[in-house]
C-alpha cells in the first residue's frame, strides 16, 4: 500500500513553510564583519606572488589573509586533507581560495577583493580524464593523477565469457551533479573569551568540522564549538568543510564575529559536486538467462582534490553487481584527479551511477535473450542469504525480491491503465520501465563508524533526546520525536530533541550514508530500558512503591494496579532539582563480520517504475509518474520516508533529464541557477506513489533502516527503460540528449507523414 | 556594481522621459518591470549611470479600441504579463498571446515583468507571438509619437532609443494561430525555441496572411519571409508542409549556447513548424461542412 499522510506536522514544518525559521547565515551580531573567499583566477597555474597591501589599506577592510595566516596545517579534506585552505604555490581549479578578506561591509569585502593583486603562470588544464591519464600530463599531486584505484574480482569473469551465450558491452556515461540546496554555504563564526570560537555553520557532521579545524587552527578540539543546525539543504554536499576556515580564521585576526555566505556563484564555482563517471561494462548470461559473468571499469572524474573521491569510489565499485547473484565479477575502477570542480559526496554516493550502468546491462540482455526484464531479474535476484556484492556476509534480507514484485505488480497496473488511454498526440511516445537497486547504509568496513545517544528527563520534565546529528530538512528531528513517543508510550508533548551543538551532544557519527534513523533507533531501543528503570527508581522513591509497578505513558509514569497516573513527568523532573536524569550510550554502525574494506552490512533495496511521454519531435522526456516500492524496515516517520524517497526521486529526474554541471576547460559552463537547470514543480509528476515495504527478514535485529539515499539510486536506469520501451533504443548516457531522441523522430515521422 | 552608484530618475510624463534619455543618452536606461536589470545583476553587469524609471507613467491601459478607423487591442507598454496572461479580452482576441506571456518565467517574474519590457528585452517570448500577430507598436522618439510594425520597431532600437507607449493588434485576429516554446524544462526556462505563426484562410481553403516568427536563444524573433512565402495562397497538402519545413530548416540560422546547438534548433524548429501546420490542416478538415 502507498504511504498515506499521517496528518502529523513535522517539528519544524511551520517555521519552514512561513518563513520564520533564522537558519545560520542568517544570524547577524553586533559588530559583525563580512567575509569574502578570493578563488583562483585559472583552473590551473603556478601562483608567482599575492599583494594584499592594496586591499589592507582600503578603508572598511578589517584583515586580508592567505596561507601565511593558517597557522595549523593548511589543509582540509574528511579522509585526506590535501585540499588547502589557501593556496600558496598552486592552485588546480577555479574555487581553489587564494586569500580572503574581512570588513565592515559586503560591499568594502567585494572591493577589496578586487584590489589584491596575485600573478599566476598559467599550466596546462586537465580537463578531462584522458588527459590527466596521459603520458605526458603534468602531475596534479605528489601521488600523481590517480587519487585512487579499487578492485574486487570473484571468480574468473574473463574466463567465464567463454561459456556465455549472451554478452552485451556497453560504455555508459553519467553527469557532474549539482546538490543545490537552497541555502548555500556559510554562517557566522564568534570569537570566544578563553581564545576559542564558535562556529555557527552548517554541516554534516559537527565533530568531524570541529577536528578539522582543530587542525587547521592549532586549536584544542575543546575550544571549538559547533552550532550547525539547522541547514536549508545539503545531500551530502555541506559534509566537506567549505567556508568555515576562512571566517574562523578571520575571525581569530580580528577579533570579530565574522559571517561569510557564498553567492550562488560562489557554490557553483567552489561547491562539491556528484562524480561524472564513464563506466564500462560487459556482462554476460547463458540462454536460460542466468548471469555468469560481469566486468565493469569505473573512471571517476574527482576534480582537483581528495575530499571523499576514494569511499564513493569503492562505493561503486562495490555496487557493481547490484542486487544479483553472479559468480565471476571484476570490477575495477579509478579515481582521477582533473582541473575539473572538485566532486565529492552525494546522496547516492557512487551508487546513482552504477546503477544506471548495471541496470542498463540487465536490460539490454533481457532484450538479447528475449526476455521479460522481470523475469530475468527475479531469475538472478539474490536470495535471502546470498553473500553480499563483494561476497561477504550481509544482514540476510528478501527485500530485493520483495521490491521487485511491487515494481511488477505496479507496472502490470499501470500497463493496462495505458491500454484504456489514448496517446496524447501523434508525436508523443509512451513508455514504462522499471529498476531496481540495493544500497549499502552506514560507512562500511573498515572505517571508524561510532555511533550513539543520550536521553534525559531535563528541567522542563521533558524527554529529551540529544543527539550528535544535523537537520539538514531531511527529518531527522521528526525521527527522534517518533522513536522517543513510541519507545515510551508519551505525548508528543513530553518529548524534545537537542541536535547539533558540538558543545551539548554525544557522538553519534555523521549525519550521511542514510544512517540517521537507523542509529537513533537503534540508541533509543539500547537507552530506552536503562532510562524507564532511572525513571521507575525515582518514582519509587517518592511515592513509596517499588519500581516495578510503574510504566512509562502520556504525560507521566502510571501504575499497573490502577492504571492510573501516579506522577508526571514534570513532578518527576521538579522533585530532584539538582540532579539531571540521563543516560548515554556509544556503539558501533552494524558492520560485516568478513574483513572486507568498505563493505556494508544493512541494506535497503528499491525499485522504481515510471511512465514517460517523449515529444519525439523535440526529443523532449516528461516523467507522467513515478513510483517507489522501498524495503527499509519499518517506517518511523511516515511524512519524512514519503518525503524523502520522493524529493530524491525528484531530483534524479533531474539528474536523467537536465542536469548536468559541464566544464570547458576547467569553467563551469553552467555558472549559476539562470543556466543549470534542476526541475520546477511542473517537471515532477503531479502524483508520486512511494511504498513502503516494512517486513523485515525473520529474526532481523536491525530494526528501520534509513531511506535518505534510496529514493534517487533506481530513477535514472527506469527512465532509461522506459525510453526502451517506447521507442526501441538503448541510451548510454544521461541526461538524456534530446537530440538523440529527436533524429530517431524525425526519421520516423518523416516516413509515415510523407510516405 | 552597486545600486547607489546610480541615479534613479522618475519622470512623470512621456515627454519628460524621453527628454532624459535624450540627455543621458547611453548613459541612461529605460526601466519599466526591472526583470532583466535582476538578470543583468547576477552577471556581474552594473546598473547603467542613470536609471528612467516608466512606472509613473500611465501606461497600463489594455482596451480594444478603434483608431483611424481601424479596431485594435491595445495594450500600454506597463502591462505586466500576468494581465496579459488571464485577460478576457485577450483570451478571447488574442489566445497566443496569453499562451506566449504564460511562458514567460516564473509566477513572480510575471507580476513584475512587463510586456513593453519584453519587447524592450529583445528577446522575448511575448514579442514573438506579437510579431506572429502582426502588431504595431506605439512609441516615441527625436521626431515625436510613431506607430510602426513590430519587427521595424525591433530593427531600428539596434541602432537608437526609442520610447515604447503601446503594442497595437489589429483585429480580427487571425484565424489561425500557434505559440510553442521550448525550454530545458517544462516553465521556468529560457527560450531555446520559442516559436509562433498565424494565418487566414481564404474562401477556397488556401492559406494567406501567413505569418511565423522564430525567437530563441539570444536571437530577436524574426520573421521567416521565405517560409512564409512558400506557404503564402498553398493550401495545406503534405507537399505544401514539407516544402515549408524544408525551408525553414534553410531560412533559420540560430546560433548554439549551454542549452542546445544550433542543429537541435534548427531541426526542432522544423519539427514544430510541421506539427503546427498539421494542426491547423485538423481545423481545417473540422470546419469544413461550414465552408
Ligand atoms: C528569472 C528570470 C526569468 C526570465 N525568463 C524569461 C522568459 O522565459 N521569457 C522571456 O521572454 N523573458 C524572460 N525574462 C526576462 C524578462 O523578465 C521579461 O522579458 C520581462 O517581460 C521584462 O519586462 P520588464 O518590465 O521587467 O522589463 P525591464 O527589465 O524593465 O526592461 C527590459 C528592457 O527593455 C527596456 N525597456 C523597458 N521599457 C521600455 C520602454 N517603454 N521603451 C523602450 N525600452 C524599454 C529596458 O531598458 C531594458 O533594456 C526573465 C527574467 C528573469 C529575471
Amino acid at each position: 500500500m502507498p504511504l498515506k499522510n499521517d496528518g502529523k506536522i513535522r517539528p519544524d514544518g511551520i517555521e519552514k513553510v512561513t518563513g520564520s525559521l533564522k537558519y545560520l547565515t542568517d544570524r547577524r551580531m553586533e559588530g559583525m564583519l563580512y567575509g569574502r573567499v578570493l578563488r583562483s583566477h585559472y583552473p590551473h597555474a603556478l601562483i608567482k606572488s599575492i599583494h594584499t597591501k592594496d586591499a589592507e589599506e582600503l578603508p572598511g577592510v578589517k584583515a586580508v589573509i592567505t596561507a601565511a595566516d593558517v597557522p595549523g596545517l593548511n589543509g582540509f579534506g574528511i579522509v585526506t586533507p590535501n585540499q588547502p585552505v589557501f593556496c600558496e604555490e598552486k592552485v588546480r581549479y577555479m574555487g581553489d581560495a587564494v586569500a580572503a578578506v574581512a570588513a565592515v561591509s559586503k560591499e568594502a569585502a567585494e572591493e577589496a577583493l578586487d584590489k589584491i593583486i596575485v600573478e599566476y603562470e598559467e599550466l596546462p588544464i586537465l580537463d578531462t580524464m584522458e588527459k590527466s591519464l596521459a603520458k605526458e600530463a603534468a602531475e596534479l599531486h605528489k601521488e600523481g593523477n590517480i587519487l585512487h584505484r579499487a578492485e574486487q574480482k570473484r571468480g574468473s569473469a574473463e574466463e567465464a565469457f567463454a561459456s556465455c551465450d549472451v554478452v552485451v558491452e556497453e560504455t555508459y556515461e553519467t553527469p557532474r551533479q549539482m546538490h543545490t540546496y537552497m541555502e548555500t554555504e556559510g554562517g557566522v563564526v564568534v570569537p570566544e573569551k578563553n581564545g576559542g570560537i564558535t562556529v555557527y555553520m552548517g554541516t554534516q557532521h559537527g565533530l568531524k568540522d570541529r577536528f578539522q579545524l582543530s587542525r587547521i587552527l592549532q586549536m584544542e578540539e575543546e575550544n571549538i564549538r559547533v552550532v550547525s543546525s539547522p541547514m536549508g539543504g545539503s545531500f551530502g554536499g555541506k559534509d566537506e568543510l567549505n567556508v568555515q576556515p576562512y571566517a574562523a580564521l578571520l575571525a581569530l585576526k580580528t577579533g570579530k564575529p565574522v559571517h561569510i555566505h557564498n553567492s550562488r556563484k560562489e557554490s557553483v564555482r567552489a561547491g562539491i559536486k556528484r562524480h561524472a563517471m564513464k563506466i564500462k561494462m560487459k556482462t554476460g548470461a547463458d540462454r536460460e538467462g542466468k548471469l555468469l559473468a560481469h566486468q565493469t571499469y569505473i573512471e571517476a572524474d574527482t576534480g582537483a582534490y581528495a575530499t571523499l573521491g576514494p569511499a564513493i569510489l569503492e562505493f561503486a565499485v562495490e555496487h557493481a553487481s547490484g542486487p544479483y547473484d553472479i559468480e565471476n565479477v571484476h570490477t575495477k575502477g579509478l579515481s582521477i584527479y582533473t582541473n575539473n570542480g572538485v566532486a565529492g559526496e552525494f546522496r547516492g554516493f557512487g551508487g546513482n551511477q552504477i546503477t544506471f550502468a548495471l541496470e542498463g546491462q540487465i536490460s539490454r540482455l533481457a532484450a538479447a535473450l528475449n526476455m521479460d526484464l522481470h523475469d530475468f531479474q527475479a531469475a538472478n535476484m539474490r536470495k535471502n542469504e546470498s553473500p553480499g556484492p563483494l561476497g561477504h556476509r550481509i544482514a540476510p534480507t528478501n527485500g530485493g525480491l520483495l521490491v521487485l514484485e511491487a515494481a511488477e505488480r505496479i507496472r502490470k497496473e499501470k500497463e493496462a491503465e495505458l491500454k484504456e488511454k489514448q496517446p496524447p498526440g501523434k508525436y508523443i511516445k509512451r513508455g514504462i520501465g522499471t529498476a531496481v537497486t540495493m544500497h549499502g547504509g552506514g560507512l562500511g568496513y573498515g572505517r571508524l563508524d561510532p555511533s550513539g545517544g543520550m536521553i534525559r528527563l531535563n528541567r522542563e520534565g521533558k524527554i529529551e533526546g540529544v543527539f550528535g546529528f544535523e537537520e539538514c530538512g531531511q527529518g531527522i528531528v521528526a525521527v527522534i520525536e517518533n522513536t522517543l513517543v513510541q519507545a515510551f508510550e508519551c505525548r508528543r508533548e513530553d518529548v524534545c530533541f537537542l541536535i547539533g551543538d558540538t558543545e551539548k551532544v554525544p557522538v553519534s557519527g555523521s549525519t550521511t550514508a542514510s544512517r540517521g534513523t537507523s542509529m537513533v533507533h537503534h540508541a533509543v531501543q539500547r537507552l530506552k530500558p536503562l532510562f524507564q528503570q532511572q525513571l521507575f527508581e525515582r518514582a519509587a522513591a517518592l511515592l513509596d512503591k517499588s519500581p516495578a509497578d510503574f510504566y512509562t505513558g502520556k504525560g507521566g509514569l502510571y501504575k499497573f494496579e490502577t492504571r492510573e497516573q501516579a506522577i508526571t513527568y514534570r513532578e518527576l523532573a521538579e522533585a530532584f532539582p539538582e540532579k539531571t536524569l540521563e543516560v548515554q550510550t556509544t556503539f558501533d554502525f552494524p558492520v560485516t563480520p568478513d574483513e572486507i574494506d568498505s563493505g556494508h552490512f544493512l541494506y535497503t533495496f528499491g525499485s522504481v517504475v515510471v511512465e514517460i511521454e517523449i515529444d519525439m519531435r523535440l526529443g523532449v522526456v516528461r516523467v507522467i509518474d513515478l513510483q517507489h516500492a522501498v524495503a527499509a524496515g519499518p517506517v518511523v516517520n511516515p511524512k519524512g520516508y514519503r518525503g524523502q524517497v520522493e524529493g530524491g526521486g525528484v531530483m534524479s529526474i533531474g539528474y536523467s533529464l537536465m542536469e548536468n554541471a559541464a566544464m570547458t576547460n576547467g569553467q563551469y559552463d553552467t555558472d549559476n541557477l539562470d543556466t543549470y537547470m534542476i526541475p520546477s514543480i511542473q517537471d515532477a509528476p503531479a502524483e508520486m506513489k512511494v511504498e513502503a515495504i516494512e517486513d523485515l527478514y525473520e529474526n532481523d535485529q536491525y530494526g528501520p533502516r534509513g531511506v535518505g539515499e534510496i529514493g534517487t539510486v533506481a530513477v535514472a536506469p527506469a527512465i532509461a527503460e522506459a525510453v526502451f520501451q517506447a521507442i526501441g533504443t538503448h541510451i548510454t548516457s544521461i541526461p538524456i540528449s534530446r537530440e538523440i531522441l529527436m533524429k530517431l523522430g524525425r526519421k520516423e515521422n518523416r516516413y509515415e507523414a510523407r510516405v | 556594481m552597486a545600486a547607489a552608484n546610480s541615479v534613479i530618475l522618475t519622470p512623470n510624463t512621456i515627454e519628460e522621459a524621453w527628454q532624459m534619455k535624450e540627455k543621458y543618452g547611453r548613459d541612461a536606461a529605460f526601466m519599466m518591470g526591472g526583470t532583466t536589470f535582476q538578470l543583468q545583476r547576477e552577471k556581474g553587469v552594473p546598473l547603467p549611470p542613470y536609471v528612467i524609471m516608466l512606472k509613473a507613467l500611465d501606461l497600463k491601459t489594455l482596451q480594444r479600441q478603434v483608431l483611424d478607423g481601424k479596431d485594435v487591442l491595445s495594450i500600454g507598454a506597463d502591462v505586466p504579463l500576468r494581465y496579459c496572461m488571464n485577460h478576457p479580452i485577450l483570451k478571447a482576441y488574442a489566445p497566443v498571446l496569453c499562451r506566449a506571456a504564460g511562458a514567460v518565467g516564473s509566477p513572480a517574474v510575471r507580476n513584475q515583468g512587463t510586456i513593453g519590457g519584453n519587447i524592450g528585452y529583445r528577446k522575448g517570448d511575448a514579442a514573438a507571438s506579437l510579431l506572429a500577430l502582426n502588431a504595431d507598436v506605439h512609441f516615441i522618439d527625436e521626431k515625436g509619437e510613431q506607430v510602426l510594425p513590430l519587427d521595424q520597431y525591433l530593427s531600428l532600437m539596434q541602432e537608437k532609443a526609442a520610447l515604447l507607449l503601446a503594442v497595437k493588434i489589429p483585429l480580427p485576429a487571425p484565424a489561425l494561430a500557434f505559440f510553442e516554446k521550448v525550454g530545458s524544462r517544462e516553465t521556468f526556462s529560457p527560450s531555446i525555441l520559442t516559436v509562433a505563426a498565424s494565418a487566414d484562410w481564404t474562401p477556397s481553403g488556401r492559406l494567406k496572411h501567413v505569418r511565423i516568427a522564430v525567437g530563441g536563444g539570444n536571437q530577436t524573433p524574426q520573421r521567416m519571409q521565405a517560409v512564409e512565402s512558400c506557404l503564402e495562397n498553398q493550401a495545406l497538402t503534405n507537399a505544401a508542409v514539407t516544402t515549408a519545413c524544408d525551408t525553414i530548416l534553410e531560412d533559420y540560422a540560430p546560433e548554439s549556447d549551454v542549452f542546445a546547438g544550433a542543429e537541435y534548433r534548427k531541426m526542432a524548429a522544423g519539427m514544430i513548424l510541421e506539427s503546427a501546420l498539421e494542426t491547423w490542416k485538423k481545423e481545417e478538415v473540422s470546419n469544413a461542412p461550414e465552408k
